[in-house]
């Protein structure tokens, strides 16, 4: 059941099996697998629970709801703006609901340098199963490629570079575009609407607006966590303690070690809050003499993955993928201002829009100073400098190679690319922080998994190394950037700290 | 320009501790520093036709010029019928920040408006300057080889951009068509749950 917290009066304490930490794609997995075997889960959320009708589709309405931060959230240096779910059902909610599998090569990485021996595609792969058959996952068909995503296709089918369709979770979708705002029709089969139900009808209890302050350790051990409503009535704030065997961390990258650090959990090696990779972007714009309409039909149906290195090292190469925004988010991502801007805007119904994304190997940090806010320090090396570059020439002239007429770039003045092969304007251009401006919606990693602690904070289930009774489910356990969105593989893997939490407690 | 970044950022050495937005660097700092130091009042500036929940009548006033020159829309901010209160907006916009985030941002407009005195050496502020002298002191900040000059210019364009491009009548002039709710009938899936009363938790009531 979900707690209507304006109905909260009083100081409240529930005893649970399970207190989960986050409703996410890993929060949300862990609470349906475990209340579905009998166990006693309160899951806590600090954002709201929002019904569909909250979803209108207008960018300065939602964007504030359902973004950490009112959608303002940042590296501390301001130069990559960093997106993510804040309401019940986290990054879900605002995905463009691609579920991809971790790449082959990727996991075979991991194995060799991290001793996730039973991460291989083999073993996970009823878990992937599993999470798609749950999450109503399937390969889109060519039908479903708007003419934004048919303008980057074309482009890779002339120049010969590897693309594909992509599999999503969505049920009957009617294609108005409206995703990453939340969907108004419930055509989304995210935590939201599938698992944070199907938790809730098995007798798990869903807690928004409350706000974790720690977890609560007693001999070594975690019991429990306390916390503060955000909302409530009369007057507050008042707090919630949950008494639990377990405490499962689903925060997401940027929450979960906040949380490790703010409650002063052990962090002998200083692990907790590395790593932090971001898969960061930039968005490319391509000027076509038709309507592309970016904004209608499904927003990333086909990504180009030629340009993925996931054989040789962890980290490096990048993907194109489809971008789609409304007049907001275009008005403040396209370069330049003023008449120049103008046309630009003016020529929006023409533009086609992708994201150059990086598979990073530069690695970032959480940290919480004493007593102080938090920092999220990441500044992208010279490598994948040199990488966002090399994909920004390969994407524009590729857009070219498509029929645009002019590709405009994503730094602060306007700079354009218009005929295939002649680069300069890239070449001859210094890289200054925030010029090109970068964003990331997959904020991953300062959590991560390992079998040796002195490089890790959790093991390939998600238990903490130092802590028992502690268990990580979310982006922040993954060893390296993951190359691809990794909603599915969150699911898998809270799938499998699930299991491993049940058959634990059985043995 | 450049020459007055490099004075700025010869200023700026010492390591920050607190770090958000503007303080993530120190020159952030020297700029809000700045910003704490300039005259706050709003005599010369016309008031406001709404009643403003946050901002003053200066950074209302600034607000709707920097819509005009940033997203090329002269003539269509403003109070007006056909128009889009962009101030108004922007402020019902930033009002639920919090207070050291509301803090900063205006401390970043305030050393905008009068940072023509330092960067440009004009004799007028922003808002006091011609059309093109007010380009001319957009691109500065745009180009500047000081980063948190760049990202106030990339904070006041989103601001604008999110006071300007919000409104349905600012849509058909770059062809957009507007949300789908309310256009198209469309039935939606499944139903949502009904959040229980505390009590109802506590008793484990469905």
């Amino acid at each position: 059941m979900i707690l209507a917290t304006e109905t909260v009066d009083r100081d409240v304490v529930l005893t649970a099996d399970v207190c989960i930490v986050g409703s996410g794609a890993g929060g949300a997995t862990v609470a349906r697998e475990l209340s579905a075997r009998g166990r006693s889960v309160v899951v806590i959320e600090e954002g709201p629970y929002l019904d569909r009708g909250r979803f209108t589709q207008r960018e300065a309405a939602t964007v504030p709801l359902l973004y950490s931060q009112l959608g303002l959230r940042a590296v501390t240096d301001a130069t990559v703006m960093i997106f993510h779910g804040a309401a019940v059902g986290g990054s879900t909610v605002v995905s463009d609901c691609v579920c991809e599998r971790l790449p082959p090569g990727l996991l075979s990485q991991w194995s060799e340098r991290f001793g996730l021996k039973g991460l291989s595609p083999a073993k996970l792969a009823p878990f992937f199963e599993r999470a798609e058959a749950r999450a109503h996952v399937r390969p889109l068909l060519p039908t479903d490629i708007n003419a934004n995503n048919a303008a980057l296709k074309t482009g890779a089918e002339r120049l010969g570079i590897r693309h594909r369709l992509v599999a999503h979770n969505r049920i009957d979708c009617v294609g108005c575009g409206y995703c990453g705002l939340g969907c108004a029709y419930d055509r989304k089969a995210d935590a939201r609407t599938v698992d944070i139900p199907a938790a809730s009808r098995a007798g798990a209890v869903i807690v928004p607006d409350c706000r974790v302050e720690r977890v609560v350790v007693e001999q070594g051990r975690a019991t429990g966590v306390s916390g503060h409503f955000l909302r409530s009535r009369g007057a507050g704030p008042h707090t919630l303690g949950v008494r639990a065997r377990a405490v499962v961390l689903a925060g997401g990258a940027i929450g979960s070690p906040i949380l490790w650090l703010r409650s002063q959990l052990p962090n002998t090696h200083r692990q907790v809050g590395r790593h932090l990779h971001l898969l960061p972007q930039v968005v490319v714009a391509a000027e076509f003499a038709d309507e592309i309409a970016c904004w209608k039909g499904i927003p990333q149906a086909v990504v180009v993955d030629q340009f993925l290195d996931l054989d040789r090292r962890v980290g490096g190469g990048y993907c194109f993928a489809p971008f789609s925004a409304h007049p907001i988010a275009v008005a403040a991502l396209l370069p330049g201002f003023g008449s120049a801007q103008r046309a630009l805007m003016q020529a929006y119904p023409r533009l086609a829009l992708a994201t150059v994304r990086l598979h990073d190997r530069t690695a970032g940090r959480v940290e919480l100073d004493p007593g102080g806010p938090l920092t999220i320090s990441y500044h992208l090396s010279e490598a994948d400098r040199a990488t966002v570059l090399d994909g920004m020439r390969r994407l524009a002239d590729l857009y070219l190679a498509a029929g645009a007429t002019r590709v405009v770039l994503p730094y602060n003045a306007l700079v354009e690319v218009t005929r295939r092969g002649d680069f300069r304007a890239i070449d001859e251009r210094p890289w200054h922080a925030n010029d090109p401006l970068l964003s990331s919606y997959h904020p991953q990693g300062t959590l991560r998994m390992g079998t040796d602690p002195k490089r890790s904070v959790v093991n390939e289930y998600g238990r903490a190394h130092e802590v028992p009774g502690v268990f990580v489910a979310d982006a922040s356990v993954f060893p390296s950037s993951t190359a691809v969105p990794p909603q599915l593989a969150v699911m898998a893997l809270a799938q499998r700290t699930a299991a491993y939490m049940a058959d634990t407690w059985k043995a | 320009m450049r020459a007055h970044d490099e004075l700025l950022r010869a200023f700026c050495s010492t390591r920050v501790g607190r770090r958000r937005f503007l303080q993530a660097s120190a020159s952030g700092v020297v700029l809000l520093g700045i910003g704490a130091l300039l005259p706050n009042g709003c005599s010369r500036y016309p008031k406001p036709a709404v009643p403003l929940q946050v901002l003053n009548p200066r950074e209302y006033a600034m607000l709707g010029v920097l819509a005009e020159r940033l997203l090329g829309v002269a003539g269509l901010v403003g109070a007006g019928p056909e128009q889009v209160d962009v101030g108004r907006n922007v402020d019902a916009l930033v009002a639920p920040l919090d207070a050291d985030l509301r803090s900063q941002l205006r401390s970043a407009l305030r050393v905008f408006e009068h940072g023509t005195y330092l960067f440009d050496l004009r004799r007028k502020r922003f808002t006091g300057l011609p059309p093109d002298q007010q380009q001319q002191y957009l691109a500065g900040w745009m180009n500047s080889t000081l980063g948190v000059r760049r990202t106030v210019f990339r904070v006041l364009k989103a601001l604008v951009s999110a006071g300007f491009y919000q409104e349905p009548r600012s849509w058909p002039a770059v062809g957009y068509d507007g949300p789908w709710l309310g256009r198209i009938a469309v039935d939606p899936r499944g139903a949502a749950e009904d959040p229980v009363p505390l009590d109802d938790v506590l008793a484990g009531r469905r």
